[in-house]
């Protein structure tokens, strides 16, 4: 078996994770080197040291994650630092019973929901603490909502006329100001702030409309599964 | 295999590419909750794959720490001072260290201070360059010229830069009105908010080009300022005593014309465009008689080199250019 070959060499030392896939009705074991041990075990021994190789080695794949929901750099930045803020205050690292990638991934899905839900929402409140609190696995529905939700996003833009699409990503995503794009592109700040609005009103539009209320559904039913 | 097929699918399912049987076919998959970290794990592999950005890691881990108060334990110098004699002898040592290492960066420090202080930017011959500064203003270096550049306090207060050669400036407006100085090694300031603008600082001279907005020069050789405002469109020379004369730019094109490697000729004496060859590409020309240097070519022409130009310059005045050891002659044909 390939893949077995594949994994062979990662999993020498440390005993693997054993994984049914089943396809087609035939069982098939593929083994999977849990790649987390190490920074565990380093945890374990020296939490400040593990922490910073878990820190340094998520922070990247996780901001970028975000900003696929959020598109802005400073609030990817921020939701992914806050989660390691409260991971580590908190000592959810401890308790968690998922792996930390799982646990770090579906934080930063929840917690820019729960931002894009108090921009452009209907609901008012989110459960942002119980949110926090999620240390199990998320459901398949829910994840694959999240797979949706950024896709859905990323549609929009891409419809968005191409002078729109320009300034609302130097507004939003570089995080420039208005007076400072409008220089740059030679067009007047009241123009700048149009493009903005228009973007904002599709996008809260399309979110509301078509997407938040059926996804509101589908978390309120399952969200203790 | 399955394993290698259940790969590719979740990756085109996270780029949106799968087809609603192939989402069906995740949806199952993830069924099986072992399925859901080997999910995460290919989902971070793809973020890793395809970022949308890349955050500075340093700078936000340092930000962790010190919002966690994690700093105050870590990079706090251990507090041990004991002095014994082994101890005082071991600090005369580095004391001596230390001192040597300063002074040998002080010395440094004053033969390369102008190395520090400024950041030079230069074109060798027949190269132009564009260069964006920290304020977002623009230069468009010419041939054969430099910019030097503060490296530090620029646009704190004031913005300055000198200029050897020849560079087309589009300056920012700053929102707090900050001024922007061109200085040439002839002691001409070049004073603006922002604008469009040429600066021609060579041997035969300085002149300066405003395409738009307004200017103020002040030239203070001789320790005698002498000030004059500039409007758009107009062209100012200085002469080798300081003294500044206006004219109105004939054709603005023609000092603009360089950054499209483009040679504008209107009424043009070849002594000039002699000049100017020497100046754009480093090799000198000679004109074999006086009254062959004083004829006058006027049209435009698009050269990429001195061959080019030359070829051109060849079949239009029916002359003889011949090169030899890097120089340029050019005689009338007989």
């Amino acid at each position: 078996m390939k893949s077995r070959l594949l994994f062979a060499k990662f999993s020498e030392k440390e005993k693997p994770v054993e994984l049914q896939i089943t396809q087609e009705g035939e069982a098939k074991t593929v083994y999977i080197a849990d790649d987390e041990v190490f920074i565990r075990k380093v945890i374990e021994a020296n939490a400040e040291k593990g922490y910073e190789l878990l820190f340094k080695r998520y922070y990247r794949p996780l901001c970028s994650h975000a900003v696929r929901f959020l598109y802005s750099k400073e609030l990817a930045e921020d939701i992914v630092s806050e989660i390691f803020c409260t991971f580590w205050q908190k000592k959810t690292y401890l308790q968690i019973q998922t792996s930390y990638r799982a646990y770090l991934f579906t934080s930063v899905r929840h917690q820019a929901y729960a931002y894009l839900q108090s921009e452009f929402g209907r609901l008012q409140n989110t459960d942002i603490e119980q949110v926090k609190a999620a240390t199990t696995l998320p459901n398949p529905q829910q994840i694959l909502q999240y797979n949706e939700l950024y896709l859905k996003m990323e549609e929009v833009i891409r419809a968005i006329s191409p002078q729109s699409q320009k300034v609302f990503m130097m507004s939003r995503f570089e995080g420039k100001k208005n007076p400072i794009i409008a220089e740059e592109l030679q067009i007047s700040v009241k123009t700048v702030e149009g493009h903005i609005t228009k973007a904002l009103s599709i996008l809260r539009k399309t979110l509301q409309d078509g997407f938040i209320s059926i996804f509101l559904f589908m978390t309120s039913n399952m969200w203790f599964f | 295999m399955e394993f290698e097929i259940a790969k590719n699918i979740v990756f085109s399912s996270f780029e949106g590419k799968a087809t609603p049987m192939q989402q069906k076919m995740v949806e199952e998959w993830l069924a099986k909750s072992e399925n859901t970290e080997l999910y995460f794990k290919w989902l971070e592999e793809w973020e890793r794959e395809t970022p949308q950005f890349l955050p500075d890691i340093e700078k936000a881990y340092q930000g962790f720490l010190s919002k966690t108060a994690l700093i105050t334990e870590e990079s706090k110098p251990t507090v041990e001072k004991q002095i014994s004699s082994k101890r005082s002898f071991i600090n005369a040592f580095w004391f001596r260290f230390a001192a040597s290492v300063v002074l040998f960066a002080g010395l440094g420090l004053w033969f390369f201070q102008d190395k520090i202080q400024f950041e030079e930017h230069t074109t060798s011959f027949g190269e132009v360059k564009n260069i964006t500064l920290s304020d977002g203003s623009t230069v468009i270096l010419n041939a054969n010229s430099s910019l030097k550049v503060p490296r530090f306090g620029f646009g704190k207060s004031t913005r300055e830069v000198f200029l050897q050669g020849e560079a087309e400036f589009a300056v920012k407006h700053t929102i707090d009105n900050q001024n922007f100085l061109v200085k040439t090694p002839d002691a001409l300031v070049v004073e603006v908010l922002g604008t469009e603008f040429l600066v021609y600082a060579r041997k035969r001279g300085t002149k300066v080009a405003l395409h738009k907005g307004k200017v103020q020069l002040h030239s203070i050789k001789d320790k005698q300022e002498k000030v004059l405002q500039m409007k758009a469109g107009e062209v100012v020379t200085m002469d080798k005593k300081g003294n500044l004369k206006l004219q109105a730019e004939k054709n603005i094109a023609v000092a603009k014309a360089w950054q499209e490697h483009q040679f504008i000729f209107d009424h043009t004496s070849l002594q000039e465009i002699a000049y100017k060859i020497e100046e754009n590409f480093g090799v000198r020309v000679q004109i074999a008689d006086t009254t062959l240097a004083q004829r006058e070519i006027t049209g435009t022409y698009q050269a990429q080199n001195v061959e080019e130009l030359l070829n051109a310059l060849e079949e239009m005045l029916n002359v003889q250019i011949i090169k030899q050891n890097g120089e340029i002659s050019i005689y009338e044909n007989d």
